[in-house]
């Protein structure tokens, strides 16, 4: 798979192609790259069933024939027909999309494969986590166990309850890095069985009653779960529901238990961590482990070598795109200074800004930064010196006050960047069927890379980050429009040098239904 | 059943005569960025209020609601929704 990603990079050395001819001449090199991959994982597979005891002599010899079409539809999907084909950014989140699409398509022989097994021979098959930050669908996915002996069972047994009759249980998405662990019949000693347990522990938990569950979430199950898996992430326990066999797991932190507390769940969130990060953090320890298992004469294609050798090599590649200036060390944000709003400009919310610099909380308008901190207000958005009235912009004054609008969590932020849910669902009814499945999310996916939708916040966005972004733009906004249809209104603004608009609604209450990172009144004088 | 997006493009054509041109683009530009929960919601909200809402809509909005489409006001709409079904 360490080809695969260079391949990809050598084919868009050239240039992203955009036409049709310069697609179909990619295609023609990436074409072949893709189907010795999948002859590799179709092997690897077979060696992974025969050490289980499974006969493998009358398997296919050789994975389902892979398309050409296949890699011109990735193409078509992962190249925004719009962008500017000459940017080093465009040709690199093409590289990352299209290296993470094509690893997928060559890891699905060994997948099926394994389902296969687990048909013929009346076992099963479950899903095993290898990432310490696996996305919540493929963790709900593995809280379910070896349940996926039959479409049928998949679909009525397990805690998983999103599923759909007649839809392809085995989902998986760009980027997925699940394993596919065959359970011989009757087995329980088998990789990852013990963290299953304890992801289904945390699947009941956060159903009725649970103690993942807040008294007054009404929230479905999937959407409770999803947010417990985000909080265990970051407070980087993710690497507890990792099988210690699958070579990814990261070290666990010093003296830390999985959090099974209600309070622990509403915990604010530390910064997440930048790829490079995450990268210089694991790496030492992967080329640590690779060395190990080299010293005990596993052979090359040994699977756990083969994954290793792969995630060194995705781990490399973040670190060599690191930026070469940490993106906050000499950022300017805005503070509040429209005393009640009214005619900003849309790249400045107004005259007063003060320097961010590196180790210094800024100060936000929620109040999380550092000296002087502003006045509270009585719910949600705290301001230095602001007024609680909006203003008037233009011919409308917002008809309600910047109190009375319900605060910006950090639970709304993290839907905000990596989506309620609603997509995933969407991919299980849909067969796994991305273009279906985007035309179906709901709210969010607004978060760097996920392709979902067309406004991406930029890279290393935290969730505290989009709650300082849509605190600030209520506190400053440069521009406010009314919205009749759904008695709310816009704001407009820009927070550290990003656009955006939130969408305010009186739906039941004075809230920020939506956070979009971009400028939709930009949009229309662009039209 | 036919997608949110395809669904919310329909009531805002249908809708189309009763909004402005302001907001009629500011919802197809919301649309094509993918923001179609947002426009939905919105007009469902327009539809309830005016009671105009068909039944075959507010099975579907119903049906987006369960799949919690509709962000921080889903319960809020599924309510509203709900009320409305048992009138009609």
């Amino acid at each position: 798979m360490r080809s695969l990603a260079g391949l990809v990079r050598l084919v868009l050395g050239a240039g992203v192609p955009r036409t049709r001819d310069q697609k179909i001449e990619a295609a023609y090199l990436l074409t072949g790259g893709v189907r010795a991959a999948r002859l590799d994982t179709h092997r690897i597979a077979a060696n992974y069933l025969q050490h289980r005891g499974v006969d493998v002599s009358g398997f296919p010899a050789r994975p389902q024939e892979y398309r050409f079409k296949s890699v011109i539809d990735t193409l078509d999907r992962v190249i925004d027909p719009v962008a500017e084909a000459s940017s080093p950014q465009v040709a690199a989140k093409v590289a990352e999309d299209l290296t993470r699409a094509l690893r997928r398509h060559a890891e699905e022989p060994a997948r099926a494969l394994v389902r296969q097994a687990a048909a013929v021979t009346g076992g099963s098959w479950a899903r095993v986590l290898t990432g310490p930050t696996s996305c919540s669908f493929c963790v709900m996915m593995a809280s379910r166990g070896p349940v996926y002996e039959s479409s049928e069972n998949a679909v009525r047994s397990g805690p998983g309850k999103t599923m759909f009759e007649g839809t392809e249980v085995a989902a998986v998405h760009d980027g997925c890095d699940c394993v596919t662990a065959f359970v011989p019949k009757g087995s329980k000693a088998w990789e990852g069985r013990a963290q299953w347990l304890a992801l289904q522990k945390a699947w009941d938990e956060c159903g009725p009653d649970g103690d993942h569950r807040a008294d007054d979430d009404a929230r479905p199950d999937r959407l409770v779960f999803r947010s417990w898996w985000e909080q265990t992430v970051r407070d980087g326990k993710g690497p507890h529901y990792i099988a210690p066999s699958m070579p990814d797991a990261a070290p666990l932190p010093a003296a830390s238990k999985p959090s099974m507390s209600k309070q622990a769940v509403k915990k604010p969130s530390v910064k997440a961590e930048s790829k490079a990060e995450v990268a210089r953090r694991l790496l030492p320890g992967m080329e640590k482990i690779l060395a190990d298992l080299r010293s005990q004469g596993l052979p090359e294609d040994d699977p756990r070598i083969v994954w290793h050798k792969r995630r060194i090599d995705e781990l490399r590649a973040d670190l060599e795109h690191e930026p070469a200036v940490p993106l906050l060390k000499t950022e300017k944000i805005l503070v509040a200074a429209n005393s009640g709003g009214g005619g900003g400009s849309l790249e400045d919310n107004g005259p007063t800004r003060i320097a961010r610099s590196e180790g210094v909380p800024p100060i936000t308008a929620s109040g999380t930064g550092g000296p002087p901190k502003p006045p509270d207000r009585t719910r949600g958005m705290l301001g230095p010196g602001m007024p609680d009235e909006f203003g008037r912009f233009g011919d409308f004054e917002p008809p309600t006050t910047r109190s009375d609008i319900e605060g910006f969590s950090i639970e709304d932020a993290v839907i905000t960047l990596d989506g309620d849910g609603s997509y995933e669902a969407a991919l299980l009814r849909h067969n796994g069927d991305i273009s279906k499945a985007r035309m179906d999310a709901g709210h969010g996916y607004h978060g760097y890379g996920l392709g979902i939708k067309i406004s991406e916040f930029p890279e290393g966005w935290s969730p505290a980050d989009v709650v300082d972004f849509a605190n600030a733009i209520v506190d400053s906004p440069s521009w406010a429009e009314d919205d009749t249809t759904a008695d709310g209104f816009y704001l407009y603004g820009v927070y550290r040098g990003q656009v955006g608009t939130l969408a305010i609604r009186p739906y039941g209450r004075w809230m920020i239904a939506s956070v979009i990172p971009d400028d939709l009144r930009y949009n229309r004088l662009r039209d | 059943m036919t997608s949110l997006r395809d669904w919310a493009r329909n009531l805002l054509d249908r809708y189309a005569g009763d909004l402005s041109p302001e907001i009629l683009g500011q919802k197809r530009r919301l649309i094509d960025m993918g923001e179609q929960a947002l426009v939905a919601q919105d007009l469902i909200v327009f539809g309830l209020k005016r009671h105009d809402l068909s039944r075959a809509d507010l099975d579907t909005a119903r049906e987006y609601a369960a799949y919690g489409s509709f962000g921080k006001a889903n319960q809020w709409i599924t309510e509203q929704l709900d009320l409305e079904l048992s009138r009609a």
